[in-house]
């Protein structure tokens, strides 16, 4: 019964994590806040829904492909995030912000 | 296992997020909501081989992942040179 439970439990952390995700995407005001969230939440969802997997498996072969398949959303969302964060920003989309060291490096003015 | 209902929820949650591809301002937005949608469907990938106990799905979520992630590299680095922006607008 307790197997039941934790498969369903983590089925729906990961269904709420993609509606995170999805809101996220349409109300946030600019890029940067929508990176912000939907880098995350789409990793909570993602691995949240592996994970209920995996203990449905139970151990297998199988379920090593899936934690493989954790590891490497592990790894490479954060470059993803990173990647088009930066590509915004030398892009010269900026927003206003309280406090800007890169400003001068990347556009070398003020 | 209600595998079905968690399948629905997440292609509902993926057209939700079409409407940032759709209206994106910037075309980094747009690659933005790509990427969630494509992370997205290689979870839907994954769920629907468990609901079918077909092995073969998660390799083939993997190869997918691999290659979204290359893709999304290689977007952002193409819109991420600062000459871009100069360009663009003129």
């Amino acid at each position: 019964m307790i197997h039941n439970f934790i498969v369903r439990f983590f089925l729906f952390s990961g269904m709420l994590f993609f509606l995170t995700t999805a809101i996220a995407l349409i109300r946030f005001p600019d890029f940067y806040s929508r990176m912000h969230a939907a880098s995350k939440c789409l990793i909570g969802g993602g691995i949240s829904i592996l994970i209920a997997l995996i203990i449905r498996e139970g151990p297998s072969p199988l379920s090593f492909r899936l934690l493989l398949l954790i590891v490497f959303l592990l790894i490479t969302n954060p470059v993803v995030g990173h990647a088009l964060s930066r590509a915004s920003y030398h892009y010269g989309h900026v927003i206003k912000m309280t406090r800007d060291d890169l400003h001068e490096r990347i556009f070398g003015d003020d | 296992m209600n595998l079905e209902l968690v399948i629905i929820f997440i292609l509902f949650c993926s057209i939700i997020s079409f409407y940032r591809l759709i209206k994106g301002p910037h075309p980094l937005d747009r690659i933005a909501a790509v990427s969630a949608i494509g992370i997205m469907l290689l979870i839907v990938l994954v769920l629907l081989g468990a609901h079918f106990n077909r092995a073969l799905f998660i390799d083939v979520a993997l190869v997918y992942g691999v290659l979204l992630f290359i893709d999304v590299l290689v977007m952002a680095k193409y819109f991420g040179t600062p000459g871009r922006r100069e360009e663009d607008e003129a």
